[in-house]
């Protein structure tokens, strides 16, 4: 059962992610219709925002304990890539004043960082679990 | 075998009951931790505009934006440019109280290597300025050469690079410590840098609406008056006997801020009081809704031979336990709502901003920690007294 609730959690982080890259938390738009050095980065971010979303989504109806506790790990790795991408892994505007960098890079990095907080918390949950049912 | 305390055992076992006084006594810390950052933060901005301005009196060609520009520049990092004729200058110098004046020269980059954006390009008088060089001097203590530049916190730039403006290279020597105003956000030269960046833009075709030379304009001067003198004064006479000019004491400039401020900060206060209000309130009413829930519970702990003080003591550890784990949420709630998002809360306050030293912060969150610690302990006060007062062989005959 709890399990199933920091499943949800992690679901419904991934959906304000993914919606929030295309929407309050996307990159800068140019005036000129130019792009600029954080689109890139918005797209990798709906890309990994999504790609939790349909983990999230495996996690609910997969059953085997072995595969949910890797796909727990997967989503672990992919919100720590998403907590990298903005400004480390991937550029943003260079200016504080920028959207990119006073609403996408802190807002994606504490959604992320709870989604990792989220996996985390659910592969422990997993590995005791397995532990008590001695697999 | 492990034995888990019976304070830890009742606060897991209702855990509806616990998570709702841990997130009621978050709510209390993230009001007061994050209230009182605000406030700081705008306070410390205000100073820090003070202490930057460094001028008495601020003058600007009367074109009708102008000082709206001004105050957007300074205070916004908005970009704007204006210009007025030089000889003004030798008027200004000439009126009774001014004891030293100095012409700055503006310029709004189009979009600048470093950044997206237009930024603000200010050249300033390396031999007359006594607003821009102090700052400067904290970390570059030589005389900017020609086309070398000083860069505001803000922009993204580090020492060594160059910014590219209208397609001059221009090589960055000193970034700029923190002020929390617009200034953070310009480029900061010398007079004949931006004069070489002013006939750059013209050359590229930009209309900057100046007749003649770039040497014969300039946008602002900044005033120091005598100390024998009323500032106000000055500028009025300034306005009375130099045509086309602007003057603006910074005071009444600061009054305008300080009055927004004064506004935010009572409202962010007032907030703070009705939350407190009401989240006490709903404490109270939760401790007192234990009474007739945990009576039964209670009166078996008296049978099995607890005492008076030991059921208190149980009850306001409890208490104690909740509080101090939403205390800590709240404040861990309130940092990674605040700190990481200080730029958009400036922007939409439209004022200074500047977050407070973190010997301050963690003076904040100790404060927040033990306010809200006491306050839902307080809470459970009367609760733990009524509780252990029950008589057990009435309760448990009741309930029979």
């Amino acid at each position: 059962m709890k399990i199933t609730v920091l499943t949800v959690i992690l679901l419904v982080l991934a959906v304000i992610i993914a919606v929030g890259s295309v929407t309050v938390l996307g990159p800068c738009v140019h005036e000129d219709g130019s792009e600029a050095p954080c689109t890139g980065t918005g797209r990798a971010i709906l890309a990994d925002g999504i790609l939790l979303a349909v983990l999230s989504v495996f996690l609910l109806f997969i059953k085997a304990p072995k595969m949910r506790l890797i796909l727990f790990m997967i989503t672990a790795v992919a919100a720590l890539a998403g907590i990298l991408m903005p400004g480390t892994l991937l550029p943003v505007c260079k200016m504080d004043t920028m959207h990119c960098r006073m609403v996408m890079q802190p807002a994606i990095i504490i959604l992320f960082a709870l989604a990792l907080l989220t996996s985390a918390c659910g592969t422990m949950a997993e590995i005791s679990k397995n532990r008590k049912h001695g697999k | 075998m492990k034995r888990t305390s019976p304070v830890i055992k009742n606060l897991t076992r209702k855990s509806g009951r616990t998570t709702a006084l841990v997130l009621l006594t978050a709510l209390l810390a993230l009001a007061v931790f994050g209230g009182s950052i605000v406030i700081l933060s705008l306070r410390g901005g205000l100073n820090s505009l003070e202490n930057r301005l460094g001028a008495d009196v601020i003058v600007v060609p009367s074109t009708a934006r102008s000082k709206t520009n001004l105050e957007q520049i300074l205070l916004q990092g908005t970009t704007g440019y204006f210009y007025m004729d030089r000889e003004k200058l030798d008027k200004i110098i000439a009126t009774d109280g001014v004891e030293s004046a100095s012409a700055q020269l503006f310029l709004a980059s189009l979009r600048a290597s470093c950044c997206s954006v237009p930024v603000q390009v200010i050249g300033f008088d390396q031999a007359t300025d006594f607003t821009v060089r102090p700052w400067i001097t904290e970390s570059y203590s030589r005389t900017l050469n020609e086309k070398e530049v000083a860069v505001g916190c803000r922009v993204s730039a580090g020492i060594g690079e160059s910014i590219r403006i209208y397609g001059v290279n221009c090589p960055v020597v000193a970034r700029l410590a923190e002020t929390g105003t617009g200034l953070d956000t310009a480029v900061y030269c010398s007079q004949e840098t931006l004069q070489l960046l002013l006939d750059a833009a013209r050359d590229l075709g930009h209309d900057l609406k100046i007749s003649g030379s770039s040497e014969n304009v300039i946008s602002a001067v900044y005033i120091k008056v005598r100390d024998d003198y009323d500032a106000q004064k000055v500028a009025d006479d300034i306005n009375i006997h130099i045509r086309k000019v602007e003057a603006v004491s910074t005071k009444s400039m600061l009054t305008g801020v300080s009055d927004s401020l004064k506004a935010v900060s009572g409202t962010i206060t007032w907030l703070i009081i009705a939350l407190w209000i009401l989240a006490l309130v709903i404490l109270f009413i939760v401790f007192a809704m234990m009474v007739n829930e945990r009576r039964r519970e209670l009166a078996v702990y008296r049978l099995l031979g607890m005492s008076r003080k030991m059921l208190s003591s149980m009850i306001l550890k409890e208490a104690l336990l909740c509080s101090l784990a939403g205390a800590l949420c709240g404040v861990a709630l309130g940092s990674a709502l605040v700190f990481p998002f200080t730029t958009l809360i400036e922007q939409s306050l439209k004022l200074p901003y500047l977050t407070p030293a973190a010997g301050t912060i963690v003076l904040c969150a100790a404060l927040a920690l033990a306010v809200t610690v006491i306050s839902g302990s307080a809470a459970s006060l009367r609760t733990a007294r009524k509780l252990s007062r029950v008589d057990p062989g009435t309760t448990l005959r009741e309930g029979a």
